[in-house]
């Protein structure tokens, strides 16, 4: 068995403004393939997600049983886990002192990524151009909810915010009259993650061709419109308006599709069935009734002439049954169905995600070894590694300060211990 | 004007497969990559997807195709012939990336994996699947609705219980999965940025690797407060309309413009300088604000007198954040997203015409993102990739053709 291969991105160094999700997510996946990820905070405007609930208790103590963690900003659960693998320091840009660390970090640094409002950086004396002076080959990855130009530029947003101008608030639920039900989570911020981890690889790959760094202007509202499918196109074309579906499937023709009612409280059974041999194979997992013989059920186009009838007496069929085993039996037959799961299903019975270790244990330095969101990407040479290679928890504030400012950057003790005493460093 | 520099310049990339593939091959594509669809003759199944063009099927009139392989090229081979195992092998052997979208028991019949072919240390090869190429749930029979099942989102989207009161809320509507093909577009991501980091290993390695992305463990991972607050406290969010799923109910947000559409409206008037913002924009709109009256009513009742786009922009001047909850569509009208080139036109020649597209995910200062050509009609480049990259003669492609290979 060889040794690990080093991580992809190792020897990469990143400044990280960034925060909350949308941004600080992006530094996070780097983090994993092995970058050194170096984000800055300051008590002048601490991260939301540091002061959020549920806390995490020490290793080995049941929640709710760790008095250290109560309104502890190092336990706030969301904030643990996005920001997994990361050193941390923490600097008072507001003070000259403050900036010059940054601005002998720098020229260390590969990457600076940041999720400000657009300017903010500038206005501290690091935007591009500045940036670009103090490493001529950086890369410069900005996040924001609108854009850096543009008339509304100066607009703010968060994740539920673009969701709605995107279009994906309005693709989602069932039809009008009915409201958009949307989505119930910032499928935003993970997006703007994603895609400022895609851009920054993006241009790291250019770098390590051609040697130039670039500035990449990353807008979580157009990273939304980017994934509202072929509705602009289908309004282009066709000149339709889009249209809310609710659970069926207007673009691949299904009959039946949609999620049933099973025993029990608000439990839910997906079922989708695209041609005649799966709905056969329904059938014959429902046990052959009478009913499905009909011949408004035969063919795909009778069902779908039928919907509303054919959803009735499945759901009459399902809603006495377990749907785990109903699940199992449509399988059997080779019907596509899914049990519409919770997240105590996703963590407590799911033999596939345990499989693929989804929520992998990292050190954090007040909790121990705690378990965090994991990564779908397996890689047989140089496999990420959530936390890093030394899988580190979310840093505490301030935590890597004298190693940053100490050993990577060689400034004497005594210099630092003024700094602190004078606060440049809260 | 200069040529545009693409990121991925000749980085060739073989992609086979239907959804699980194509939105991570059009980003390959449209970072510059050389993307080569490989479908069978019929075509690739996708291409029955809707909506189509004037809502007339055909195999080159479907709007999804076209959308999902913008900028690929494509060809059409049946791999499990020996001629078509033949052509497929020699594109392989050249290819920088290896992409399929096939789930498992399709791989096994097909034998599309990496040890079927001759080794190549500098190939990357990556395999999306529903759920994973091992595991229990390794065949099961899946589709973009299952996916979205299993892997969380639909419990956490939906609407409120028709009655908050009852001491257990019963949820009277279904949990509901976002429209449009969101499973493949979050595995597609993953994949893009494991190939990214694939690419940049082999320039100091000088060797490729194996991906893969489990579409369910993907999903997984995209629930946001759903894990880590049940990791901690085990406590469960539930789904509400409009608003993140929460513990427990949350207040309502859509709110009613006078035209009848709404906007996302949150106001956390515990935020610090809610209160004075809202002051501000009725203040700047000449609203009267009743002290005895709750704040949040005269915001409702000053909305329903504005247009929602209006509403928006004199919201977000006084610093709230608001948002239109609009359609993808009514976003060409929106001079800032003009302005920041978030459409592009896409010509199709045989159609005379063209059509508008979505432009690019992120702006670069450096680096171009490709929207053309449009994607690839049923076989249009099996010639140009037999003959131009394979060498093969007229003469072998016309026999391909007869026998129903290509």
């Amino acid at each position: 068995m060889s040794a690990k291969s080093a991580l992809p991105l190792k020897g990469i160094r990143i400044l990280d403004f960034t925060w909350l999700l949308a941004g600080a997510g992006a530094p996070r996946i780097l983090a994993y393939m092995g970058a050194e990820v170096i984000r800055v905070e300051s008590r002048n405007r601490l991260d939301f997600l540091r002061l959020g609930r549920p806390r995490v208790p020490r290793a080995g103590l049941a929640y709710g049983e760790d008095p250290s963690a109560a309104d502890s900003i190092e336990r706030a659960a969301s904030f643990f886990s996005h920001n997994a693998g990361k050193m941390g320091i923490s600097v008072r840009m507001q003070e000259e002192r403050g900036r010059d660390l940054i601005r002998q970090l720098v020229p260390i640094c590969d990457v600076v990524m940041e999720s400000f409002r657009p300017g903010t950086l500038e206005k501290w004396g690091f935007g591009y151009e500045e940036l670009k002076r103090l490493r001529p080959d950086v890369i410069y990855t900005q996040a924001s909810g609108w854009g850096n130009f543009g008339p509304n530029h100066t607009y703010a947003s968060f994740g539920p915010t673009a969701q709605a101008v995107s279009g994906l608030t309005w693709q989602s639920g069932l039809p009008e009259p009915m409201l958009p039900a949307g989505w119930g989570f910032s499928y935003l911020d993970h997006s703007g993650a994603y895609y400022g981890a895609m851009a920054t690889l993006t241009a790291i790959y250019h770098r390590k061709r051609t040697g130039q760094g670039q500035h990449l202007d990353l807008a979580q509202a157009e990273v939304g419109i980017w994934l509202s499918g072929a509705s602009v196109l289908d309004h282009s074309a066709n000149g339709r308006k889009t249209e809310r579906t609710g659970n069926t499937s207007p673009y691949r023709t299904a009959a039946p599709h949609n999620v049933y009612r099973c025993a029990g409280e608000d439990k839910w059974l997906a079922i989708a069935c695209f041609n005649d041999a799966q709905w056969q194979g329904l059938v014959r997992a429902m046990g052959s009734p009478a009913w499905a013989t009909a011949p408004r059920f035969t063919t795909l186009t009778r069902r779908l002439d039928n919907l509303e009838a054919l959803d009735t007496l499945i759901q009459a069929w399902t809603e006495s049954r377990d749907r785990y085993k109903t699940m199992q039996a449509l399988q059997a037959e080779g019907v596509p169905s899914g049990v519409a799961q919770r997240i105590d299903d996703r963590v407590d019975r799911d033999p596939q995600l345990d499989f693929y270790e989804h929520t992998p244990m990292v050190e954090h330095a007040e909790a121990g070894w705690r378990p965090v969101e994991g990564t779908p990407i397996r890689m047989s040479r140089t496999p990420p590694v959530v936390g890093g290679p030394d899988r580190r928890g979310a840093p505490l504030f301030g935590q890597h300060n004298a190693y940053v400012f100490g050993e990577i950057l060689g400034l004497p003790a005594a210099a630092l211990a003024e700094m602190e005493a004078d606060g440049v460093f809260r | 004007m200069p040529e545009p520099i693409y990121p991925l310049a000749g980085v060739r990339v073989v992609e086979l497969g239907e959804e699980l593939s194509e939105f991570a091959g059009k980003m390959l594509a449209g970072a510059g990559a050389d993307v080569v669809k490989i479908e069978p003759p019929p075509g690739e199944r996708t291409r029955r997807n809707g909506p189509f063009l004037a809502d007339q099927p055909g195999p080159d009139r479907s709007l999804y195709f076209w959308h999902y392989n913008q900028a690929k090229r494509g060809i059409t081979l049946d791999i499990q012939s020996g001629d078509g195992h033949a052509a497929l092998a020699a594109l392989i052997a050249e290819a920088d990336v290896v992409l399929t979208g096939y789930d498992p028991p399709t791989l096994d019949r097909l034998n599309l994996f990496p040890a079927a072919f001759a080794g190549n240390p500098r190939r990357i090869w990556t395999a999306i699947t529903p759920f994973g190429l091992e595991g229990p749930y390794r065949n099961l029979a899946h589709s973009d609705l299952i996916q979205l099942a299993m892997g969380g989102q639909m419990m956490v989207c939906g609407y409120d219980p028709m009655d908050w009161t009852l001491p257990q809320p019963v949820w009277d509507t279904p949990p509901i999965a976002p429209q449009m093909w969101h499973s493949y577009q979050v595995a597609g991501n993953f994949a893009y940025m494991a190939i990214l980091a694939a690419l940049i290993d082999r320039e100091s390695s000088g060797r490729g690797q194996e991906i893969e992305i489990p579409t369910h463990v993907a999903l997984d991972e995209c629930t946001e407060l759903a894990q880590p607050m049940y990791l901690v406290s085990k406590e469960i969010v539930h789904r509400q309309t409009s608003r993140h799923a929460t513990a427990n109910p949350s207040a309502a947000n859509l709110r009613l413009a006078g035209d009848g559409r709404f906007l996302h409206g949150s106001v956390m008037l515990s935020r610090e300088g809610e209160i004075e913002r809202v002051h501000r924009l009725l203040e700047s709109a000449g609203v009267e604000i009743d002290p005895h009256k709750p704040l949040e009513q005269t915001l409702d009742e000053y909305v329903a007198t504005q247009t929602a786009e209006d509403a928006f922009h004199a919201v977000q001047r006084a610093g709230i954040h608001w948002a239109p909850i609009r359609a993808a569509e009514d976003n060409l009208a929106d001079p800032h997203f003009r302005a920041r080139e978030v459409f592009a036109d896409v010509p199709h020649p045989e159609l005379g015409r063209s059509f508008t597209y979505l432009g690019r995910p992120w702006r670069s200062d450096v680096t171009a993102w490709r929207s053309r050509p449009r994607a690839p009609l049923l076989g249009e480049h099996t010639w140009e990739v037999l003959g131009g990259r394979l060498g093969y003669s007229r003469a072998q492609y016309l026999a391909l053709a007869e026998s129903g290979i290509v």
